[in-house]
């Protein structure tokens, strides 16, 4: 009986103008965003292992002498996903380039990529077109299909049948589903046969599961927008009026309650100016100088002598005391940056009353790309930080003319040789290298999205079944 | 008053709707065109109104011509169209007041409203009615009202009693009558044989785009017209 | 003949629940909107505020000219509440000094890159957004839907000209969209009197009164789209479906898709190219101060002490120290200010990189009314690229009337008090009293004598009044209406040619239109 009801729905639907225009739009918008992206993935990828690749040489250059390991600059680049043609994440705009030494680390900076002049813009991802155009598309297909058949005259002649009504909106629903999925599958098709095709792009079996895995959340998202619009349409008795009410809904929950986040985001942090940043900084500085005069690293703790034989020469004090330096420089750049952070996720977290923010939020952490990719890259950077500096240590305390003393002043190594200067083999310094969450590790971080974006499917469903049980159809 | 000369449609598609197609209605006339659906009936209608142009011939109202004048033409008729919403927000009196001013009525008190109300067999109190909540016969009543304020010398009627209850369709006949009386040119296409018979001066006959008969009261008051009818169409079959 | 349908229509389209849903939403959003974005404004402003009175009392405490290096503060944009442009995007202060020349950017003055994911929040939004689709809603059903009510055939059988029905159809859509646009500007006019700390100059008035105009002249283009698409079908939701989708590529696919074009066109050039070159320029200059430091080497005894923007200043020194910071500064600063002159030059070149794809983004973007719309608004609210322009041109001068006023104090940098307070004589004095130290015999008389010399150092601190900057160049910063106005014109005009282009192609169609029912 259901089947009967999804395939008349199907037909009807086929056969109508906004299908086959959805169709036309949806794939020439899939289509344009799979060349966008094979475009410009391979000159990411190429750029991207260009400058790891000069940060490695120069890695190695600094091999001939363990201490300038620990002072060369590392410049790590945030690596170009894949799945960023799934979900990209605004990575274009976000810092990608984290510069550090073992002894510091400096805020993250975004080295050319993005045209701060033009506003805000997302590529045309999959998560965009979906959450964007289909959503809209979802509520032009549900909008009449209770009210519209009202008016037509149709339903109280299904009705008239023998059929149970819950049976009839399942049908309903899927109907649409189907109607609404063709289109979708057919662009992602096109979409991945373009990116699939060019030579340099290679999708492992991770990568295909995630694909998968995202296009499940979008069937998710996507049904929250026909069951609403199902649910808005068994509530009026005029297709006109369910558009209205339905388009005003998909303006409020697409467009307006998204962009309230950036507001939100300003008002629940003070965020310093970099003029306090700095000041921050110096009167950080002053405090240690403080402490140095104060004698609590030791005595000439802040002064440099490069004979080590002279009194006023005091390696261990002058190490405490540099390395306290870094540490407050670093704490107080760290806890920026988190606030920094902390700042941006404040936005999302108010806003996930919109599907969209959810499903966005959820493309992204599978995708593994947008903020979280920031955020894990991060992390990973600071373990290898800690990594390095171990080794150092190690290889450090292997040289028997070296003070071991690791603290971040250059003069004091070539002066009294406070690290060792001997050369280590290349292939036993730990290296840097971005790695991809495992998919179980994703959905982990996703779960809540996930959940949420189920909880909005079954409260419309609920709100659409209960309404359409007591429609007049008359 | 409303002469159709030589009336000729064929549209884009080749279908010939009507074929030098030619009668008069003189004023104080009833002229009920008769046929099944896609004769020509309503397409004479539109090139009257100057919805759609005709290949060749002429259809003048009160010697305008309906495809050269228009707007000229259109001052002397009214219309009464099958079956119309009218604009359902309004009341009832907010929908003739729009009309007539339309049709250049200017100045309207509350006592014609009233009068073309009771002339149709309205209710007075219904002009304060919203159409929405308006039957399909007051509706029709309405329609009349509004061709009736306009009073013009002619009046296009286009299926005018189709879905009618049989008393609102008898009170409608009760209406053509008064106006006949008055001396309006009225042309009425139907397919209901039955009232046609009652009321029509003369019946034209239409079979695919042709005026195959054209019968007088007196024709048909002792013959039976659905007999002449058939029989019309039969022979048209075998010519 | 045109008044009168006029009239009826807008009556009938008062009545409508779309014209009651729409007016409502509007207002409300208005009214949600506005107070949040102008707490925001306040917000900023008082953290403007703060940061200008900070620069002051930083001014107020510097001692030698060397360390005059103030921020300037770019004033947030009241109207950035009507519509947002670059306001947040683009840093907010410029630091005036010696060795740089400031320019525009994003990224180095503090603000939040995270932040960027968000988009923008503004109360054209809501106009954009909600009142073009209820253009859409008011106007998709003009026409199919008399023609299926079978009125349309009703009042062209009356006397009246195709041309006066569609005129009168225009006349009341627009008076009909007049009503939620005016109620929406009065309510989020009146909310700013809740919020004592904002005020609004005259020519703010005048720039929210052009930008209602233009609200008007954008909802009658959309109306107009509507208009065409439901003189050119027969069936009011077929009308609508049309209408809609090209609502939804005007609205998200050709912004968006624009930027993209642009970025195809006229890629951007490699960062490296650009640390590149400044990386040389760099190099030139250091090479120059090396060769400098060589010719003026020496040795020289001093301490320095802190002083106003984070900065040292020498305190006392000896001799030797004097004449090797004047020889010094006489020689450096003007290199210095000669290769901030390079350096802006190469970063102006892959700025203007950037405006060339901007503005052709801009292009492909102005076949969509709502974005030639968000720009017209932007240019009269003052949040758009030129004025971001305009703002960093006048630090660029500020920065130069700072550095002439230097020069001229400080005779070309050739005066003490340009990088030091100390008398001869005072070096000495403080050697005197830190000899005892170097024969001290034990911990607690070095101390002593530490202390000793540091209360004198204190003294000395103390002793140096701040320099007498009344004289200082302002800053001066005075966007012009008549510029924005003229900024906006060119789009104003495509705007309302799209506007009448529609019509027209909408008076063709319905001359054309069959008014017969099926």
């Amino acid at each position: 009986m259901i089947w009967h009801i999804i395939r008349k729905e199907m037909l009807e639907n086929f056969l109508s103008l906004r299908f086959i225009l959805s169709l036309l739009l949806i794939i020439s918008l899939f289509a344009a965003g799979g060349f966008v992206f094979v475009d410009e993935y391979s000159q990411q990828l190429q750029d991207y292992w260009k400058k790891t690749n000069k940060n490695l040489s120069g890695l190695s250059e600094q091999s001939s002498q363990l201490y300038e390991l620990a002072f060369y600059k590392q410049r790590i680049f945030r690596k170009t996903k894949t799945l960023a043609l799934c979900a990209e994440g605004f990575e274009k705009s976000l810092p990608n380039c984290f510069e550090f030494d073992v002894f510091t680390a400096d805020l993250p900076e975004i080295k050319g990529q993005s045209n701060f002049t033009v506003p805000h813009f997302s590529d045309i991802d999959w998560v965009f077109v979906i959450s964007l155009v289909l959503s809209f598309v979802a509520l032009v297909f549900a909008y009449d299909s209770i009210c519209g058949e009202k008016e037509a005259g149709t339903l109280r002649l299904m009705l008239a049948g023998a059929i149970p009504r819950h049976k009839v909106l399942f049908g309903k629903y899927f109907g649409t589903m189907v109607t609404l999925g063709i289109p979708l599958l057919i662009g992602l098709l096109v979409n991945l046969i373009i990116v699939v095709s060019s030579e340099d792009i290679v999708f492992d079996g991770n990568v295909w599961l995630k694909i998968f895995t995202i296009i499940l959340l979008s069937f998710l998202y996507l049904s929250i927008f026909v069951l609403l619009g199902l649910f808005i349409s068994s509530r009026t008795a005029h297709s006109a009026n369910c558009m209205v009410i339905l388009l005003l809904l998909w303006v409020g929950l697409v467009i307006l309650i998204p962009s309230f986040g950036r507001i939100i985001s300003d008002a629940s942090y003070d965020m310093p100016t970099q003029e306090e940043f700095e000041r921050m900084k110096g009167e950080a500085h002053d405090q240690i100088d403080q402490n140095a005069l104060n004698g609590k690293y030791g005595p000439f703790a802040s002064s440099f002598n490069p004979d080590l034989d002279s009194p006023y020469a005091n390696p261990p004090a002058r190490a405490r005391f540099d390395n306290a330096l870094a540490d407050a420089q670093n704490r107080i750049t760290e806890g920026h940056h988190n606030q920094m952070l902390a700042q941006a996720f404040v936005g999302r977290n108010f806003t996930c009353i919109s599907p969209v923010v959810i499903y966005q939020r959820a493309g992204e952490t599978i995708a593994g790309t947008g903020l979280n990719h920031c955020v894990n890259l991060y992390r990973q950077i600071r373990q290898y930080q800690a990594d390095l500096k171990e080794y150092i240590r190690s290889k450090d305390s292997e040289d028997p003319e070296s003070l071991h003393l690791l603290s971040p002043m250059k003069m004091a190594v070539k002066n009294w040789g406070t690290i060792s200067k001997q050369p280590v083999r290349f292939d036993s310094v730990p290296k840097f290298q971005e790695r991809d969450l495992a998919l179980g590790e994703s959905l982990k971080l996703a779960i809540w999205d996930i959940g949420l974006l189920i909880l909005f499917n079954l409260v419309f469903f609920a709100a659409a079944y209960v309404s359409f049980l007591k429609y007049d159809v008359r | 008053m409303i002469e159709i000369d030589e009336l000729t449609k064929r549209y884009e598609d080749g279908v010939l709707a009507l074929d030098h197609v030619s009668y008069k209605v003189e004023p104080g006339e009833i002229f009920c065109l008769l046929g099944a659906n896609g004769a020509g009936k309503t397409t004479t209608i539109n090139i009257l109104l100057d919805f759609i142009p005709p290949t060749s011939g002429s259809a003048t109202i009160d010697g305008h011509d309906c495809n050269k004048f228009p707007l000229e033409a259109k001052k002397y008729v009214s219309y009464v169209s099958e079956n119309v919403q009218l604009y359902g927000m309004f009341t009832a009196r907010q929908n003739l007041a729009f009309f007539a001013e339309l049709a250049g009525k200017t100045g309207l008190k509350k006592k014609d409203y009233d009068g073309v109300m009771r002339t149709v067999g309205l209710p007075e109190k219904a002009l304060r009615m919203r159409l929405k909540h308006f039957s399909k016969g007051m509706r029709q009543k309405l329609g009349i009202a509004i061709a009736l304020l306009k009073d013009p010398p002619a009046i296009l009627m286009d299926e005018p009693t189709s879905g009618l209850d049989p008393t609102s369709a008898q009170e409608f006949l009760a209406q053509l009558r008064r106006l006949r009386e008055r001396g309006k040119a009225i042309l009425m296409t139907t397919h209901d044989i039955f009232r046609a018979k009652l009321i029509a001066d003369r019946v034209g006959i239409m079979k695919q785009g042709r005026l195959v008969a054209i019968r007088k009261k007196q024709d048909f008051k002792h013959a039976d017209l659905e007999e002449i009818y058939m029989h019309e169409m039969q022979a048209a079959e075998t010519v | 003949m045109i008044w009168k349908i006029a009239k009826k229509e807008f009556l009938l389209n008062l009545m409508t629940f779309k014209f009651a849903v729409g007016t409502i939403v509007c207002v409300v959003l208005t009214a949600v909107f506005m107070p949040v974005l102008v707490s925001d404004y306040q917000e900023r402003l008082k953290q403007y505020n703060g940061a200008v009175a900070a620069n002051e009392a930083e001014l107020r405490k510097v001692k030698v000219y060397k360390n005059i290096t103030p921020t300037i503060y770019r004033c947030p944009n009241v109207l950035s509440v009507f519509s947002e442009g670059l306001e947040k995007r683009l840093g907010y202060s410029a630091k005036i000094e010696l060795d740089n020349i400031p320019e525009m950017s994003a990224v180095s003055t503090g603000l939040n890159p995270y932040l960027s994911i968000y988009p923008v929040l503004d109360v054209s939004l809501v106009f954009k957004i909600v009142m073009s689709v209820l253009a859409l809603l008011v106007a998709y059903d003009v026409i199919a839907g008399e023609r299926e009510r079978g009125t349309l055939k009703l009042v062209l059988s009356g006397t009246v000209a195709r041309y006066q029905v569609l005129a009168g159809k225009f006349l009341a859509g627009l008076a009909t969209l007049v009503i939620p646009l005016t109620m929406a500007f009065i309510v989020g006019v009146l909310i700013f009197e809740f919020f004592p700390l904002v005020d609004l100059a005259g020519s703010d008035w005048v720039r929210i009164g052009l930008m209602y105009l233009a609200s008007l002249i954008f909802l009658s283009a959309m109306y107009n789209v509507g208009l065409l698409f439901s003189c050119l079908v027969k069936k009011s939701p077929i009308s609508l479906v049309l209408g809609l989708f090209v609502w939804v590529v005007c609205v998200i696919v050709i912004p968006n898709g624009s930027g993209y074009l642009a970025r195809k066109i006229q890629p951007l050039e490699p960062e490296e190219k650009l640390e590149s070159e400044l990386k040389l320029v760099a190099e030139n200059r250091d090479r120059e101060l090396k060769e400098i430091n060589k010719k003026i080497r020496s040795s020289w005894a001093g301490s320095t002490a802190g002083g106003a923007f984070n900065k040292n200043y020498i305190l006392v020194c000896d001799k030797r120290g004097l004449e090797h910071w004047k020889k010094s500064s006489v020689l450096k600063e003007p290199v210095r200010i000669k290769y901030a002159d390079k350096f802006l030059e190469v970063k102006q070149k892959h700025l203007s990189n950037l405006f060339k794809q901007k503005y052709l983004a801009n292009n492909f973007s102005r076949t969509s009314p709502i974005s030639l719309f968000e720009n017209i608004m932007s240019a009269l609210a003052g949040t758009d690229l030129a004025r971001a322009q305009y703002f960093m041109d006048r630090v660029g001068m500020h920065r130069n009337s700072v550095v002439a006023y230097v020069r001229s104090k400080t005779a070309d940098f050739s005066s003490l008090s340009y990088f030091t307070r100390s008398k001869e004589g005072d070096w000495e004095e403080g050697q005197k009293i830190l000899e005892p130290a170097v024969d001290a015999t034990n911990e607690a008389e070095r101390k002593r004598v530490l202390d000793a010399f540091y209360k004198w150092r204190d003294k000395k601190i103390a002793e140096t009044p701040a320099l007498d900057l009344q004289d200082f160049p302002q800053f001066i910063y005075q966007p012009s209406l008549a510029r924005s106005f003229s900024r906006a014109i060119p789009e104003l005009a495509l705007l309302t040619f799209i506007s009448v282009l529609f019509f027209v192609l909408s008076f063709v169609a319905f001359m054309r239109y069959d008014v017969r029912s099926d």
